[in-house]
């Protein structure tokens, strides 16, 4: 009598162990899909914003060779919710002047400066003195 | 316990064994799932978004190359770089016309013709057609272009991905070579005002729009942007005259760089020979007593191959002017004694070379700067009567109006 007492208790514990651990061990996995597939979206949504600055930038202007698109959508950034792609993406001077998605990291001549007459962010050149 | 009892502890420990076995060979513990919406972000990755960077990097070029055609062209006066205008040249800048011959260029199927070579080097995979600038958009036609990309096979799809992507454009440019139509107005306004004034140039300074500077453009400015070799002579030869003249709409280009422009400025020349042979019109006659002779003085025209001299006693034809010599004398009396009538010649092959009054002979001319010098002695003009003058240029085929008289004082 006892016996069956205890091959259904462990039957029972096996049975909720098992349920548990499965029900763990899938939704991991499934959580992980999701996590990739969003990654891979985000990703997507960055390069998309990316491309879109850079096609603003072009109709400002300003030149931008074949071989610096592929670059500059590659290191873009999302500060604040906001795609980065080159200085004139930043919309305040603190930002400008701060770079921090380091737009001007390849190009060590040229920095982010804040144009106080049209109220946005252009890459200059840095002073000749300025450059090492 | 019973024998069902027993297997179901085993297939139990079975079980677990199992999961033991799973997670030593897995290491992680997580079941590998395939990413939800693979293809689709694939597709959007690789195709999309790879179509969307070549799009991108295929404006940036046609960008520069419409920059590019833009100034060329206003440097060479509406022409390619290596045309050269039917009227010819002066100083390697093109004449939009010579003489009566007007060769304006045009521009809009010379756009087309620069641009598409540039672009069949530049982008030589695409072949454009029907590219034109209409109003102030650049646009043409290119055969869509296919994408492949390969999924990867362990995700079992069952084929490749293609994805067509289209290479036609149309860019505005803040630019319209309907510019060049207004130019070729104005400049066809300003040759009509001022080929027949004997100081063209004061014309031009007078009667130029504000945008219009004769002259150079100024190459200090912008040395690298110029395509022309840097000038050597001067500006004006000849009645042909350069002009460096900026856009009347304000058009500007861009430079690369953000919030910097430059403006578009147009290279041509223009030639301002008369229609008709000039008239002489700044005559001056001064009687020179102790030589007893009259001193002509007036402004040589470089066309003329000889001058005539008019002097009359009969005064009232004076408000006959300006007209044909012939019909104004046709008023003088035929009688001598009513009216004195006489024409001297002055033929330019036989221009002196100048020399003081004192050493200047009678009924002989003299070309000093520019200026021609007569001194005319006839015995047959009275101290007493008043005489006028007036000269006219000619050439073999032609006479220039007489448009004024002027008196001969001998007092």
């Amino acid at each position: 009598m006892m016996d069956d007492f205890f091959d259904f208790l462990f039957t029972v514990m096996a049975a909720v162990f098992l349920f548990y651990f499965l029900t763990f061990t899938l939704h991991q996995s499934v959580k992980e899909s999701d996590n990739q597939a969003l990654d891979e979206l985000s990703t997507f949504h960055r390069f998309d914003s990316s491309v879109n600055n850079l096609r603003l930038q072009l109709y400002d202007g300003q030149s931008l060779t074949p071989e610096e698109i592929g670059v500059k959508i590659e290191k873009s950034k999302i500060l604040g919710g906001k795609t980065i792609t080159s200085c004139s993406d930043y919309e305040t001077q603190i930002e400008c002047e701060k770079d921090s998605a380091g737009t001007s990291q390849d190009h060590p001549d040229y920095e982010c400066v804040w144009d106080k007459q049209s109220k946005s962010c252009l890459s200059l050149r840095k002073p000749t003195a300025d450059i090492k | 316990m019973n024998k069902k009892g027993t297997v179901l502890h085993w297939i139990i420990f079975g079980i677990l064994v199992a999961l033991a076995v799973f997670f030593v060979m897995s290491k992680t513990g997580i079941i590998k799932q395939e990413p939800k919406a693979y293809w689709s972000l694939h597709f959007l990755k690789n195709n999309y978004l790879e179509a969307e960077k070549i799009l991108l990097s295929y404006e940036s070029i046609e960008r520069i190359i419409a920059k590019d055609t833009i100034q060329e062209l206003a440097q060479n006066g509406g022409l390619q770089k290596t045309e050269i205008s039917n009227c010819g040249t002066l100083q390697n800048i093109n004449l939009w016309n010579n003489n009566n011959q007007w060769c304006m260029p045009d521009a809009p199927k010379n756009f087309s013709t620069s641009a598409t070579a540039q672009l069949n080097t530049k982008l030589p995979q695409l072949k454009f057609t029907n590219l034109q600038f209409n109003k102030n958009t650049f646009s043409a036609k290119a055969p869509k272009q296919p994408l492949h990309t390969l999924l990867l096979k362990q995700h079992n799809f069952p084929s490749d991905q293609t994805y067509f992507y289209d290479p036609s454009f149309a860019i505005e440019l803040s630019y319209s070579l309907d510019e060049y139509t207004q130019l070729q107005s104005e400049a066809k306004l300003l040759v009509e005002k001022c080929r027949n004034t004997q100081e063209f140039l004061t014309c031009i300074e007078q009667a130029k729009p504000t945008h219009w500077h004769p002259g150079f453009c100024d190459q200090t400015k912008n040395p690298k942007k110029q395509s022309n070799p840097k000038p050597t002579g001067p500006s004006t030869i000849d009645r042909k005259t350069i002009f460096c003249v900026q856009s009347p709409n304000g058009y500007t280009l861009n430079t690369g760089q953000a919030n910097v422009k430059e403006n578009i400025i147009y290279t041509f020349a223009l030639d301002f020979t008369p229609s008709s042979l000039l008239p002489v019109q700044d005559t001056t006659i001064t009687y020179l007593e102790a030589k007893e002779m009259y001193h002509f003085q007036f402004t040589h025209n470089p066309i003329a191959q000889g001058y005539k001299i008019y002097y009359t006693n009969w005064l009232i034809i004076k408000d006959n002017t300006p007209g044909n010599a012939q019909d104004i004398f046709s008023s003088v009396p035929k009688d001598p004694a009513l009216g004195f009538y006489e024409t001297t010649f002055i033929n330019t092959a036989n221009l002196q070379p100048c020399v003081t009054q004192v050493d200047a002979q009678p009924n002989q001319a003299y070309l000093c700067q520019n200026k021609i010098q007569y001194y005319l002695s006839n015995p047959q003009l009275k101290k007493d009567i008043s005489y006028i003058a007036g000269i006219t240029a000619h050439t073999d085929k032609e006479e220039s109006l007489l448009t004024n008289f002027v008196d001969m004082a001998s007092k």
